[in-house]
């Protein structure tokens, strides 16, 4: 069973429709990386997967359950999940008390919550910033604060929003880094999102395109490069044409 | 002038002598509009002002319109409404609460609440909504993204704490009205300044008033105090 | 239920937890100290924790406030009786109001003809007479307009002929005011062109003693009940100018409101008024410090006419 599913979703904004008749499947532990032009919707979609907004049409299944009305059990599914935002804003308090407050928010008590900050902080290369005001980072270490933020309540899925847009070389270096230790270390399922077709070949192990908020394609990178099945998917990709 | 500076140096020498009566009504005066904003505040402003501003409503707009409305509502106004209303002849008079501490309270937290409600309002606009979106991404319930949201506007929640304070120790209108002004008992630095000024004795009436101001500003010294440690803190990283 | 159960433990545990909410922990003990310290100080000093209904109330024309003789024997009554005394300052028009709507239990005022009224509505039980002093006329002691001797009446046609100097009126429904407004009409004429006939008349809207003040800062001539004009002649420096005349008679009486709910204690205060000793110290109070005693006791004595 997948552990994520939506069928024909769809959002709209102020009556205009941005994502169209998504049909997605999540499996479990995999890397699912969206793809497609600035402005396509993947945003939204994110949100949605996060349970942050509700569609205007189609439903959710997160684990088996219709997540798309009970604000009770989009609470309890949001909890299984980590949301990184494009531009991530951090809490006017320290880098510990930042990453720390999904914890809190769970009522984590005091001695996991330090060790689980600890190790977390750690793992992104952020433990010697612990007491700084957050506020005082540069872009690439908030971004890492903010990974930790969002690992640190040991979600099963983890949904990054162009998680490197916007870096220095160096910083995109590390962030993948980080993520790449992440996927190797634990078991996660990762949605996430670039406009960096490169990026997305290399850490996907599925691939989805979306254009113009439809989802056209989605499968293995090579599947999706190598034959795309619509002209925009080709023409997004640099690839030829099916037709 | 010279009545002023004489004023200043009475002012001064009653502080300084611990006039008895003198320090009651201003004891008085600071606790029950200590109360009546606190009261305003935690239980009402914060919490009402959390709802209204992170729910969207039909007629949101005219509501938080109404509120800072009511910023001008006339003290003297409320009072001869709270009057009415508690009076023995009145629909709450059976609780005999006129002409106590009690409704005094009452009547400045209606005056208050205004204040204290449309400035926690305006507080949190001030946030970006990425905050408590950040906070709903990281598993917060509707209640905790709301105190994030509060936290990181704390400075100008505060002031909304403040201006309620002020709005409250300054009136008269209330106080006079539903309290009394009875000697021991309902006077207040504001009522006493009233009365004495009403039977003549002015320089009486500057003194309590520059005690009161003296109030105000040590209550402002600590609250100030409370606010800017955490800006101390930032620069300090 | 269960709803604000949990997020009242939420918003506990956030707040335990957040180790720089030290300032809205600190404020919110700000606030209880407060709130600890409010319930302690309600009790009054003197007198120990009493249940509410030791509590009465009192609503008292201005004159008998600002000569101090409320304060005088205030403490006087709560020690006897052991009950708390409040002391509304209020004007006669405000306290029969009060005694109207039942928010007082016992008013002190000085207008017979209101008191009447008051009594016929059955609002009060019976005027109880304590104290008698005159109204005097005061002024500036050049007295521009020449007053000095003359009957209240005349008194009046002259100010308001000669306009050698202003008249402050109380304006403000007080026993005194109203004494004023019939000294106007035995003199002939309409209160209502008064008021708008010129600036020589102002309508204060003061206590006494703040009338008074305004007199002798605008050189004016002003009505006056005796005690309040001696307290503060000192300050003022103003002179009693006319002080005989039967519309100057000033009667204070003491009245039980009907809807009291404290109807013992308001009797006592009657009794504790009308009382020999009370009485004999009502007729010395004031004599040390002004030179002649500001008030006259009469109760139990037919109620003086003149």
């Amino acid at each position: 069973m997948a552990l994520i599913e939506t069928e024909g979703l769809g959002q709209e904004f102020n009556r205009l429709p941005i994502l169209k008749g998504i049909n997605l499947r999540i499996e479990r532990g995999e890397v699912f990386v969206l793809i497609g032009p600035t402005g396509a919707g993947k945003t939204t979609l994110l949100r949605l997967l996060d349970l942050i907004d509700r569609p205007a049409h189609g439903r959710i299944i997160f684990d088996g359950t219709d997540v798309s009305h009970s604000r009770r059990e989009r609470l309890a599914a949001r909890r299984r999940m980590a949301y990184v935002q494009q531009k991530p804003i951090v809490l006017s308090m320290s880098v510990f008390d930042n990453v720390a407050c999904g914890l809190r928010f769970r009522h984590e008590d005091r001695r996991t919550l330090r060790r689980k900050v600890g190790e977390t902080l750690e793992l992104v290369g952020m433990i010697d910033y612990q007491d700084r005001d957050a506020r005082t980072l540069s872009g690439g270490e908030m971004q890492r604060v903010a990974i930790a933020r969002a690992l640190v309540t040991d979600p099963e899925v983890l949904l990054l929003d162009e998680p490197t847009a916007n870096l220095d070389p160096l910083s995109v270096a590390k962030i993948e880094g980080v993520i790449g230790e992440i996927i190797e270390g634990k078991l996660i399922t990762i949605v996430m999102a670039t406009h960096d077709m490169v990026q997305g070949q290399r850490m996907a192990t599925r691939i989805g395109v979306l254009i113009g908020g439809e989802l056209l394609q989605s499968g293995p990178a090579d599947e999706v490069f190598r034959s795309p099945k619509d002209d925009r998917v080709a023409a997004f990709v640099g690839t030829k044409s099916p037709h | 002038m010279g009545d002023l500076w004489d004023a200043i140096v009475e002012a001064m020498r009653l502080i300084v002598s611990l006039d008895p009566e003198v320090m009651e009504i201003a004891w008085r005066s600071l606790w029950i509009a200590a109360i009546s904003s606190g009261v305003s505040f935690l239980l009402i402003s914060l919490p009402l002002g959390c709802l209204i501003h992170f729910n969207e409503f039909p007629g949101k707009g005219l509501v938080i319109g109404l509120i800072q409305t009511l910023f001008s509502m006339p003290a003297v106004a409320v009072g001869l409404i709270v009057f009415v209303l508690f009076s023995r002849s009145g629909p709450l008079g059976v609780l005999d609460l006129l002409f106590t501490p009690a409704v005094m309270i009452i009547g400045q937290i209606i005056l208050v609440t205004p204040v204290t409600l449309g400035l926690v309002i305006s507080a949190l606009r001030g946030i970006d909504k990425a905050v408590p979106e950040t906070a709903v991404a990281l598993g917060a319930s509707p209640w905790q993204a709301a105190l994030v949201t509060v936290r990181e506007a704390k400075f100008a929640i505060v002031t909304a704490y403040v201006m309620g304070f002020a709005r409250a120790i300054s009136e008269v209108g209330v106080s006079i009205m539903v309290g009394g002004n009875i000697r021991g008992y309902t006077r207040t630095l504001t009522t006493a300044i009233s009365l004495e000024t009403s039977k003549g004795a002015i320089e009486f009436s500057l003194a309590l008033g520059f005690i009161l101001i003296f109030i105000a500003l040590l209550v402002n010294v600590v609250l100030f105090q409370l606010q800017h440690r955490r800006v101390y803190a930032l620069w300090r990283s | 239920m269960e709803e604000i159960l949990s997020t009242v433990f939420e918003v506990k545990k956030t707040l335990k937890v957040r180790r720089s909410c030290k300032w809205l922990v600190l404020l919110i003990g700000l606030i209880l100290v407060d709130l600890l310290a409010g319930c302690a100080s309600n009790e009054d000093n003197a007198v120990p924790a009493l249940p509410k209904k030791g509590r009465l109330r009192v609503a008292t024309t201005t004159s008998l406030y600002d000569t101090g003789l409320w304060g005088y024997l205030e403490p006087m009554f709560e020690k006897r009786y052991g009950v708390e005394l409040d002391v509304l300052y209020a004007g006669t028009g405000i306290a029969l109001e009060y005694g109207r709507r039942g928010d007082v239990d016992v008013i002190t005022v000085h207008d017979r003809a209101r008191e009447e009224q008051f009594i016929a509505e059955g609002l009060g039980t019976e005027r109880v007479p304590f104290a008698y002093n005159y109204f005097v006329i005061v002024g500036p002691e050049k007295d521009p307009a020449g007053i000095r001797g003359l009957t209240p009446e005349e008194a009046f046609r002259k100010i308001e002929e000669t306009r050698a100097a202003p008249f402050i009126s109380r304006g403000d429904e007080s026993g005194t005011h109203v004494r004023e407004k019939q000294i106007w009409a035995g003199a002939g004429y309409n209160y209502e062109n008064i008021r708008k006939s010129g600036d020589w008349y102002v309508e204060a809207g003061t206590g006494m003693g703040a009338t008074l003040a305004m007199a002798a800062e605008k050189g004016a001539y002003t009505l006056s009940d005796v005690g309040t004009f001696l307290a503060y002649q000192s300050k003022t420096g103003l002179v009693p100018l006319v002080s005989k005349g039967a519309g100057l008679l000033n009667v204070y009486t003491a009245i039980v409101c009907s809807k009291t709910k404290s109807r013992e204690a308001a009797e006592n205060l009657v009794t504790f008024l009308t009382s020999e000793e009370i009485q004999s110290l009502i007729g010395r109070y004031g004599a040390a410090d002004y030179g002649a005693p500001l008030f006259t006791p009469c109760a139990g004595q037919p109620e003086p006419t003149s």
